[in-house]
């Protein structure tokens, strides 16, 4: 084995562990009552995974990106102290998620052999995309407000988050090709080049989609970030504002008429103009939130020591609330930081990438995850009105999590290059 | 016990910056060695990224394997004498095909040559853009585009 390389990758994991040590520690002082086995399980637990993915890679000789797995696996250290702080039977079963999301994260850097191979079936993706959506909206059960939910049995699947990096495949290998069409346009408006209904198709397309999710799965957050992702990658690939101003267009015009005819709708945007009407009915859940990151104050009440139980969904939608609360605003902070950072690390790869198929596929995977916390860290600090997706890496969930760690897989593996 | 919590709390906080600046240093120390890099190679007037076409197969006796060609923002490929990649095979047209360099990529495009040009064993009609490891061929000599980059890390 050679241990020479990933050698960064392996000081940043001595942080990652003390760090979870340091949390777990803080969780048993602040509350002996709970006992110490569960911590202590779960640390040994914890290390060991991120340990043994380590050590995979470096047995594999995996020469990508070293610092987006370490930024990735802080940010998911934070997210299982959090939980376990917030309930220790979610944290049980966030620990099992951690494994499956590991492990997804190394099969797509083990098996995939190329990367560039994803590029051939772009179609497939696309018909896979919608029987997934479809599926959703025939057979799925309803949870916290949204219907997106498909259920095993033994476990509940949020199908969305698939579809997620499924698009932004598809939409990478379509704009890889159509690139030049969609850039020159076929023909001239007012001596603007436009591009003919044909090549304008997959924006109305992914709007008729987004839509569709919001009308029938009540996912409002989902449907924005599928949108925003789009617009980002088309952007990205084309160059060109007129995209973005259209598609703004058509947003805005989904936006008002989804406000016009949805009262669920109506009540994101009322709760987040003015929640303090009816505090304690459809304004309570935002203004526990406010309320919970504003007694944190600067350096936070010590974790397991504030009161951020009071939140609804504290620990998926309002996990970044919790944290605020308990480690204050210099831990906030952090994680926007990580996320930043993990954020340039991206686009860093896209940039690097080779191929233009690589550079859409990393750039818009990105996107996806930079657009996602943007929404639910705007949410639950009142910047945007709420929309319930979760915090990348750290909300509990268990489609979440894996499907982040494939995102990280496919980035990982672009930064790689051929043939590893 | 306030007392501990008090410490335990503040050593969170710090790890986490502690880790974050360790994460900056690491990038930032990979940003710089990629711009020496940079400025090495410009300062010897040696662009910092390009590609090159190598001769894998050859039968004409002007053109010897393993000769390489440093593309240009327009390389010509033909018989005439004022082409790039000059082959002097009767197989191939006076101009017959070229490589153009634009946003980043090259792009090979046969000029309407009568034997064609070939990307992987398939005849190729419109402009194609040429990805590392590509082997074009023309007539009877076959060369691999070779894309070099300076490396991340």
């Amino acid at each position: 084995m050679q241990f020479e390389i990933r050698k960064n990758e392996r000081s940043l994991f001595i942080y990652i562990f003390v760090f979870l040590w340091t949390g777990l520690a803080s969780l048993y002082a602040a509350e002996p009552v709970n006992g110490f086995k569960l911590p202590v399980v779960l640390g040994i637990f914890g290390v060991t995974a991120f340990l043994v993915s380590h050590l995979l890679l470096v047995k594999w000789e995996i020469r990508g990106d070293m610092l987006l797995f370490p930024l990735t696996s802080m940010l998911n250290a934070a997210g299982l102290i959090i939980v376990l702080r917030l309930s220790p039977d979610f944290a049980v079963r966030q620990f099992i998620w951690l494994y499956v999301g590991l492990a997804a994260f190394l099969v797509t850097i083990r098996l995939l052999p190329d990367y560039r191979k994803l590029e051939e079936y772009k179609y497939l993706y696309i018909f896979a995309g919608l029987l997934l959506l479809l599926g959703t909206i025939l057979f799925g059960v309803e949870a916290g407000g949204a219907r997106s939910w498909i259920d095993l049995g033994f476990a509940r699947f949020q199908p969305s988050e698939v579809v997620k990096i499924i698009l932004v495949i598809f939409l990478a290998s379509y704009l890889a090709e159509k690139k030049e069409i969609l850039t020159q346009g076929t023909r001239t408006f007012m001596s603007i080049p436009v591009p003919g209904l044909q090549y304008a198709g997959p924006l109305l397309v992914m709007w008729g989609f987004s839509l569709v999710l919001l009308i029938f799965q009540k996912d409002l957050g989902t449907a924005l970030i599928f949108f925003g992702t789009f617009l980002a990658m088309i952007f990205i690939a084309t160059g060109r504002w007129s995209y973005i101003v259209s598609g703004a267009g058509l947003f805005s015009l989904g936006a008002v008429l989804c406000y016009l005819f949805f009262s669920h709708v109506q009540v994101r945007v009322a709760t987040w103009l003015n929640p303090w009407t009816d505090i304690d009915g459809k304004g309570y859940q935002i203004i526990q939130s406010l309320f919970a990151i504003g007694s944190g104050g600067a350096y936070g009440t010590g974790l397991g020591l504030g009161r951020p139980t009071l939140i609804p969904a504290v620990h998926t939608d309002f996990v970044f609330s919790a944290w605020s609360e308990e480690t204050g605003l210099l831990g906030g902070l952090a994680l926007l930081i990580i996320y930043c950072l993990i954020i340039y690390r991206g686009f860093r790869i896209a940039l690097n990438s080779r191929s233009d198929f690589g550079m859409l596929l990393g750039s818009g995977l990105t996107s996806l995850l930079a657009i996602q916390t943007l929404v639910i860290a705007g949410g639950v600090i009142k910047l945007f009105p709420l929309t319930g997706v979760t915090l990348p890496f750290i909300s509990y969930g268990g489609s979440s999590l894996v499907s982040s760690y494939i995102l990280l897989g496919l980035l990982v593996k672009i930064s790689a290059g051929d043939g590893t | 016990m306030a007392v501990i919590l008090l410490v335990l709390k503040f050593t969170l906080i710090a790890i986490i910056y502690f880790f974050i600046l360790k994460v900056f240093r690491i990038a930032l120390a990979d940003l710089k060695r990629v711009s020496k890099r940079k400025g090495d190679r410009s300062a010897e007037g040696i662009p910092v990224s390009g590609a090159e076409l190598v001769v894998t197969g050859s039968t004409d006796p002007a053109i010897r394997q393993g000769e390489v060609f440093r593309l240009k923002k327009l390389t010509g490929i033909g018989r005439n004498r004022d082409n790039t990649v000059n082959i002097q095979d009767s197989f191939v047209s006076h101009d017959h095909a070229r490589i153009i360099f634009k946003e980043g990529s090259y792009i090979l495009e046969d000029l309407d040559s009568v034997n064609g040009t070939f990307i992987n064993g398939a005849r190729i009609k419109d402009p194609v853009t040429l990805e590392h490891g590509d082997a074009v061929r023309i007539a009877g000599v076959t060369f691999k585009f070779v894309r070099w980059e300076y490396e991340v890390e």
